[in-house]
C-alpha cells in the first residue's frame, strides 16, 4: 500500500507536512554550519534601506548614489580630500586647473592621457562632449540640466534648435573648451559634481536604458561588477586606475541593500557590516543617546555639520505671510533651543540661510528669540489679537514632531496654525502649488559647495514659480540683482564677501525662518579607518581602509 | 467541471481588468509628481515638464490606461521610472524570496496550529486546552514586527543562530525567522478555528456511530474528524497564501528580505508608478489564481462541495 493514499487527503496533508517539517528541521542546523559572512579586510560592506535610484552619474542626484559615483567615475575636476572639508578644487581627469580667458568666461582643459575605461578604451575630448551634451540633451531626463544652461549654445540645444551645444568644444584629442555666456566662478563646482563624469557613448548606447542599473562603465577607482536589483551592488577595485594616490585600498566595495536602520545597527556590531549609509539619521533614533553614552561606541562617532538649512518657508503672496512683519515675528517667536532638544542634539542652531560651512557665511542674528518682539510685530502688522494660519510638514523622519513644537511655540505668540502631516510625496505636491501651503518645514541641502546654489534655484525671481523649491514664492529685485552680480564675480575672495550682504537683505524680508542646521552622526564599524565624511561626496570609499 | 474551470477563468479576467483600472485610476489621482521627484529639487520647471512629457504623464487619463492596457496584454509591463529596468523582471526577480516565505509561513501555521487545534479540542477545557488558548493569544497579540525585533535580537544577535536579517544563501537559513514570525499569528487563528470544527465534527453522529462500532480514537481521528474539519482550513490556507503571495511588507521590512512587499512600498513612496501598477497587478492575479486553486481542491477533499 502507497504511504500517500487518495482515499485519505487529510492523511496525505498531515504526512506531506510532517515530511517537510522534518526536510526544514534538518536544513536548520545544516546552514548554521555555513557561518555569517563577516565584513573581511578586503570588503567594505555598506547597508542601505533601499537600491539605488540611479548608477548613471547623468541622473545620480541623492545622497545615496553620489558616493558611489565618486567611486565609479572621474570628473575633469574634484575636491582635495586630504585636507579638512574637501572644498579646496583640484584637477582630477584634467592635468591642471582650466586655464580661464575672455573675462572668466572660457575654461580651456587640458586633459590626462592615460585616463581609461574599465573596458580598456581611452576617454578622450570626444568622450566628455558627450557626457557633457548628454547631460543638456532633455532625452536623458537629468535633473542637473539647469546647472548646465550657463554654457553658451546649451539653451538652443536642449531645446532642439542646434544639433550640439557651441559652447562645448574638443580640442585634438585631449584638450577642452568650454565657453560660458557669463563669467560664474562656481561653474568649476557644476564640473565636479557627479553629472561632469565621463562617460563611454559606445556602452551607453548598446545599453540604453539598462546602462543605469545593469551595464554603467567608467573610469573611476572601483569598477562595476555586480548589481543584483533590491540585494546587493558590489564594485572591485580598478587595477588600472590612473591615479595612484585615490586609487582605493579595499579590494571590494559591497552595498547590501534592504537591510533596515535597527538590523544595520546589529550587523554593524557583530561586524557583518561597516557603515549604514542611509540619510539622514544611520543610527536609529532609539539608539541614539545609547550610542553616545557607550564609551567605546562614541569613539567611534564621526559627526559632520551638513551643508544645509532646516527652515520654515513662508508664502510671500499669501495671506498673512504678505506682510514682512508677520514673517518677522515667526522668526522671533521660535525657540531654536527647544527644537534642537527634541531631535537629540543633532544640529546646529542657525539665524542665517547660508549655512556656516558654506563659503560666503556671515554670522548674523537678525532675530533673537523674543515672544514680545514677536507680539510687537503682531500688533503692528494689524493683528494684535493674533491670527489663524495653516501649517505643513512631511511625514519623514523627525519633521512632524519638530512641525510641532514650531506650531506651540507660534501659537504661544498668538499665530494660531493648524498643522498637517502628509507623506511626502502629498506634502511636496501640496507645496508647490500657488496658493496653497501659508507655510511649512523644510530644508535645503547644497548641490555643490558655491552660494549661489542658495539663491538662484530657491530664493531667486526666475524660481518663484510654480512647480520649484521656491516655496516661499520670495522675489525681491534687488536681492536677484545683489546676486546675479556677486554669481558673475570673477574674484572670489572679493565674490565672498559680498554674501554676508545678500544673507542679510534676504533675512531683512524674511521669507524663511532659518532654525538650525543638521548634523550628521555615523557609526562605523571598528575595522574601518581612515574614515571621515567629505562635504560633498559624504562617503569617499577610496580613501578608507580596513584592518 | 471544465465549464466550472472555464466559468472562474473568465472572472480572472475580468477581475483582473477591474483592478488594473482600479489601481491605475488610483495612482493618477494619487497626489505627488514622479517627473518633479525624478528630477530632484534644483531642476527647472522646463526639465519637469519634459520629464512629464517622456514619460507620457501630460496624457489624459483614458489615453494613458489605453496605452498601458495595450502593452501589458503584450506581456510589457514597462520600465521602472525609478531604476530605468522592466517591471516584470524586476518583480520576477524578487519573487522567490516571496514565495519561500509564503510557503514557510503556512508550513509554520499548519505545523503549530494543526496539532495544537487537535490536542486543544480533544482535551476540551483542561490545562492542555486553556494553555492553547492563551498561547493562542500572545500569538495574535504579538505584533509581527516587534516579534521580528525580539527574535534577531535574542536567536541572531545574542546567540549568533541565525543571520542578523538580510537574504543568502543556503536561503533556508535566512528564511527560519522571518516564516516563523509570520506564520506564528496564522497558528494561533488555525488552532481555533481547527479546535471549534473538530468540537463541531466530535458531536456528528456519524463519529458517534464509529466509537460505536469500536474504532479506535486514532482511526476515528484521522479518517472521519480530520478529512470533515479540515474544509474551513483550507480556506484559510487560500486566503493567506494569496495575501502571503503579496507580499509581507512588514516581515520583508523587519528581517531586511528583498521581496515584493518591501518593493511595493518602496516603489509607493518613490512614485514609481510602472512599478506599482505591476505588483498589484501581479499580487492580484495571484490571490485570484490561488483562490481558484482551493475552491479546486475543496472539491476534491470534500465531494459535497464537488457534487455542488
Amino acid at each position: 500500500m502507497p504511504i500517500i493514499s487518495r482515499r485519505h487527503p487529510a492523511r496525505t496533508a498531515l504526512v506531506a507536512l510532517a515530511l517537510l517539517g522534518s526536510i526544514g528541521l534538518q536544513a536548520a542546523p545544516i546552514a548554521r554550519h555555513a557561518g555569517v559572512a563577516k565584513a573581511d579586510s578586503s570588503t567594505l560592506i555598506v547597508d542601505f534601506i533601499s537600491d539605488f535610484s540611479h548608477l548613471d552619474p547623468s541622473l545620480c542626484y541623492d545622497t545615496q548614489c553620489y558616493p558611489w559615483m565618486h567611486a565609479l567615475y572621474d570628473q575633469l575636476i574634484g575636491y582635495d580630500t586630504a585636507h579638512g572639508n574637501g572644498d579646496t578644487l583640484v584637477p582630477d581627469a584634467a592635468t591642471a586647473m582650466p586655464v580661464v580667458t575672455n573675462g572668466g568666461k572660457t575654461y580651456v582643459f587640458k586633459l590626462r592621457n592615460d585616463v581609461r575605461f574599465w573596458d580598456g578604451k581611452l576617454a578622450t575630448a570626444a568622450d566628455w562632449v558627450y557626457s557633457f551634451e548628454r547631460i543638456i540633451n532633455p532625452a536623458t531626463k537629468s535633473g542637473a540640466q539647469a546647472f548646465w544652461l550657463d554654457i553658451v549654445g546649451a539653451q538652443a540645444y536642449a531645446t532642439r534648435k542646434a544639433p550640439h551645444v557651441s559652447g562645448i568644444k574638443a580640442i585634438g584629442k585631449f584638450g577642452l573648451e568650454i565657453d560660458l555666456n557669463s563669467p560664474y566662478v562656481g561653474f568649476l563646482n557644476v564640473l565636479a559634481m557627479p553629472f561632469g563624469s565621463v562617460l563611454e557613448q559606445a556602452q551607453v548606447t548598446k545599453y540604453g536604458k539598462s546602462y543605469d542599473a545593469l551595464h554603467p562603465m567608467g573610469t573611476g577607482p572601483y569598477l562595476f561588477t555586480q548589481h543584483a536589483l533590491n540585494q546587493k551592488l558590489i564594485l572591485t577595485k580598478n587595477p588600472h586606475y590612473f591615479n595612484p594616490a585615490h586609487a582605493g585600498h579595499i579590494r571590494t566595495l559591497q552595498a547590501d541593500i534592504g537591510v533596515n536602520a535597527e538590523t544595520s545597527f546589529l550587523r554593524l556590531q557583530k561586524g557583518q557590516a561597516d557603515l549604514d549609509g542611509d540619510f539622514p539619521t544611520p543610527i536609529p533614533p532609539a539608539e541614539f543617546l545609547n550610542v553616545l553614552n557607550d564609551p567605546a561606541l562614541s569613539k567611534r562617532v564621526v559627526r559632520a555639520v551638513q551643508v544645509a538649512t532646516q527652515f520654515v518657508s513662508m508664502n510671500t503672496r499669501m495671506k498673512p505671510f504678505d506682510n514682512p512683519l508677520v514673517r518677522r515675528a515667526v522668526n522671533y517667536a521660535i525657540n531654536k533651543r527647544l527644537i534642537l532638544r527634541l531631535v537629540n542634539g543633532r544640529g546646529q542652531i542657525t539665524d542665517n540661510w547660508l549655512p556656516p560651512a558654506m563659503a560666503g557665511y556671515g554670522k548674523s542674528s537678525p532675530y533673537p528669540y523674543s515672544q514680545a518682539m514677536a507680539r510687537k510685530l503682531l500688533a503692528q502688522a494689524g493683528y494684535p489679537n493674533g491670527l489663524s494660519t495653516t501649517f505643513y510638514s512631511d511625514n519623514l523622519s523627525d519633521d512632524p514632531r519638530i512641525s510641532q513644537a514650531i506650531v506651540a511655540q507660534l501659537d504661544a505668540v498668538g499665530i494660531h496654525a493648524t498643522l498637517k502631516v502628509l507623506d511626502a510625496n502629498t506634502w511636496q505636491a501640496l507645496v508647490m502649488t500657488p496658493g496653497k501651503a501659508p507655510m511649512t518645514w523644510t530644508a535645503w541641502y547644497q548641490d555643490f559647495p558655491d552660494p549661489n546654489d542658495f539663491y538662484e534655484p530657491i530664493l531667486s525671481c526666475a524660481s518663484a514659480t510654480p512647480g520649484t523649491f521656491n516655496l516661499a514664492y520670495y522675489c525681491n529685485s534687488k536681492v536677484d540683482t545683489l546676486a546675479h552680480q556677486l554669481k558673475v564675480t570673477v574674484d572670489q575672495a572679493s565674490r565672498l564677501k559680498g554674501y554676508p550682504e545678500l544673507d542679510r537683505m534676504v533675512m531683512a524680508d524674511a521669507p524663511i525662518a532659518p532654525v538650525f542646521n543638521s548634523v550628521y552622526y555615523i557609526l562605523p564599524s571598528s575595522t574601518l579607518h581612515n574614515f571621515y565624511l567629505h562635504n560633498v561626496w559624504t562617503l569617499v570609499f577610496a580613501d578608507y581602509t580596513k584592518n | 467541471m471544465a465549464r466550472y474551470i472555464v466559468r472562474r477563468l473568465f472572472w480572472m479576467v475580468v477581475v483582473l481588468a477591474g483592478v488594473s483600472l482600479i489601481t491605475y485610476g488610483l495612482t493618477y489621482l494619487m497626489p505627488g509628481d514622479p517627473a518633479r521627484r525624478l528630477a530632484g529639487p534644483s531642476a527647472t520647471v522646463e526639465v519637469v515638464r519634459n520629464i512629464r512629457h517622456q514619460l507620457g504623464l501630460d496624457q489624459p487619463f483614458w489615453t494613458q490606461y489605453s496605452r498601458y492596457l495595450g502593452s501589458v496584454l503584450h506581456g510589457d509591463f514597462g520600465y521602472s521610472y525609478v531604476q530605468n529596468v522592466p517591471v516584470l523582471p524586476t518583480i520576477l526577480d524578487r519573487f522567490p524570496v516571496t514565495a519561500q516565505l509564503a510557503v514557510g509561513g503556512i508550513f509554520v501555521e499548519l505545523l503549530v496550529g494543526l496539532p495544537t487545534g487537535i490536542v486543544s479540542a480533544y482535551r476540551r477545557g483542561r490545562l492542555a486546552d486553556r494553555t492553547a488558548t492563551l498561547l493562542s493569544l500572545v500569538g495574535l497579540s504579538a505584533p509581527p514586527f516587534w516579534l521580528g525585533l525580539i527574535l534577531l535580537y535574542t536567536l541572531a544577535f545574542k546567540l549568533s543562530l541565525f543571520p542578523i536579517g538580510g537574504y543568502g544563501s543556503p536561503w533556508i537559513w535566512y528564511m527560519v525567522l522571518p516564516c516563523f514570525t509570520l506564520g506564528i499569528g496564522g497558528a494561533a487563528v488555525y488552532t481555533r478555528t481547527f479546535r471549534s470544527t473538530i468540537l463541531d465534527v466530535l458531536d456528528q453522529p456519524y463519529v458517534r456511530m464509529a466509537r460505536a462500532k469500536g474504532l479506535s480514537e486514532r482511526v476515528i481521528l484521522f479518517r472521519h474528524v480530520i478529512p470533515n474539519a479540515i474544509v474551513p482550513i483550507v480556506t484559510q490556507i487560500g486566503i493567506d497564501f494569496g495575501y502571503f503571495l503579496g507580499g509581507v511588507f512588514i516581515i520583508e521590512y523587519a528581517y531586511s528580505l528583498p521581496g515584493v512587499g518591501k518593493q511595493a512600498i518602496d516603489a509607493i513612496n518613490q512614485l514609481d508608478i510602472p512599478l506599482i501598477l505591476g505588483t498589484v497587478l501581479f499580487t492580484a492575479l495571484l490571490i485570484v489564481v490561488s483562490n481558484i486553486v482551493v475552491d479546486l481542491s475543496l472539491g476534491f477533499i470534500d465531494p459535497r462541495i464537488r457534487a455542488r
